[in-house]
């Protein structure tokens, strides 16, 4: 009589272990099917801002007639100054926009688009030193602003090789000044074979050309560059030996400013970013 | 009575063994339906969770592929199509839907069961705004 309940007993406890084991196992695998889909729903918000960023980067490469790269511990940014490429560029951006607004294919996405310094002054900012390469006379004007934020005891890149290529014949390069917090180099070439090549020490260059007339002007001042063109040239400017970046390989060149939102309600997603160009 | 208790112990031998065997047979009882519960619950806990994750994650890294190979430029069906199939592992399927303003072309033939599906905006050569959407899942 005892043997028989003992068994039922011990039948009994065995069953109930594994019944609250595999609800332990149910339970676990229904907590990783809510973190899959709370892992899926993110990734895939990323996703539509990633490719939004890279949409972005696409209508520079095509209507915006600027280059942007990196090679080693250098960053470059190349255009013509002035640019004649605003308006198309302006437009382009502009269809964008609407892309994402009430009737556009992209309405669905809740992606809205802020795009006034965009198709203002086009401002970059090269990550991870926060510099900041802005036209400030608007893009599509004569000016390009750098704001490097330098730091005279810790600046974060050796100084500024420019390339400029003219249609003009280059006469001179005069320079003045001296090298401050970082350099200021230039490689000048112009038509007829013209050209001229300014070697680090100096803060300040003025191509002219042949007729004594001001083509651009190249200014750093406390690591900061602003160059002016007066005539139309196409200039290429290099951040050389910047810290860090061969070694950790994460230059990003973005918008300056958050210009995408992302709003999906149903799964209480809000996100403000800026777009990686590059 | 006595006779009674005389018919039951040479009927049945002994009541002893026959409480035995009902307990034996309860006991069983209770241990199938655990087993059964344990395992449809483990069962269910399988259910191919890492298929979907990795269906996931495949989809989005073939459409930023694609992408950035430009393989959306000129929206040519049969040059994606090849590009999906040069990237999709064995085991998976893929079908998507491009949906620009003026062109919708789509290769789908989508399963009637569970299907991971993700979406990226792309922009052509010829800045057309598209939104390509996939739906990837295990064979």
């Amino acid at each position: 009589m005892k043997k028989g309940y003992f068994y039922t007993l011990g039948f009994f406890l065995l069953v109930s272990v594994l019944i609250g084991l595999a609800f332990l196992i149910s339970k676990n695998s229904l907590e990783s099917k809510e973190l899959f889909s709370e892992i899926s729903v993110i990734h895939g918000a990323n996703e539509i801002v990633d490719s939004v960023g890279e949409g972005f980067g696409r209508i520079i490469e095509l209507k915006a007639g600027i280059n942007i790269g990196v090679s080693g511990a250098d960053v470059f940014i190349s255009e013509d100054l002035p640019n004649d490429n605003d308006g198309d560029f302006v437009v382009a951006i502009n269809d964008y926009e609407n892309f994402f607004k009430s009737g556009g294919k992209g309405e669905d996405l809740g992606v809205t688009l802020d795009v006034s310094t965009i198709t203002s002054t086009l401002p970059f900012k090269i990550i991870p030193h926060n510099i900041l390469y802005t036209h400030s006379n608007n893009f599509g004007g004569n000016v390009i602003s750098i704001d490097a934020s330098t730091d005279s005891n810790d600046p974060k890149f050796g100084g500024y090789a420019i390339t400029v290529t003219t249609t003009s014949i280059i006469g001179s390069c005069s320079t003045s000044g001296s090298t401050s917090v970082v350099y200021l180099k230039l490689e000048g070439s112009g038509s007829s074979g013209s050209s001229c090549s300014v070697g680090s020490g100096s803060n300040q260059i003025t191509i002219k050309d042949n007729a004594g007339n001001t083509l651009a002007q190249f200014i750093v001042s406390n690591g900061d560059l602003t160059i002016t063109a007066q005539n139309k040239i196409t200039v290429r400017v290099l951040f050389e030996n910047m810290d860090d970046l061969a070694a950790n390989g994460k230059t990003e060149v973005v918008f300056d400013g958050n210009v995408i939102t992302l709003d999906i309600p149903d799964f209480n997603i809000k996100q403000e970013t800026t777009a990686n160009i590059l | 009575m006595e006779e009674k208790k005389l018919f039951w112990s040479l009927y049945y031998g002994s009541r002893k063994g026959v409480i035995f065997t009902l307990d034996i047979v309860i006991a069983m009882m209770i241990l199938i339906m655990g087993l059964a519960v344990s395992g449809g619950l483990v069962l269910k806990s399988l259910d191919n969770d890492l298929d979907f994750l990795q269906a996931s994650l495949i989809g989005s890294d073939i459409a930023f592929v694609l992408e950035e190979k430009k393989v959306f430029d000129g929206l040519d069906k049969g040059f994606i199509n090849n590009n999906i199939n040069s990237l999709l592992l064995d085991g998976f399927e893929m079908d998507y839907r491009v949906e620009c303003d003026t062109i919708v072309m789509q290769d789908t033939n989508l399963p009637n069961r569970f299907v991971v599906t993700g979406e990226r905006v792309i922009v052509t050569n010829d800045l057309d705004y598209c939104i390509f959407r996939y739906w990837v899942w295990p064979k």
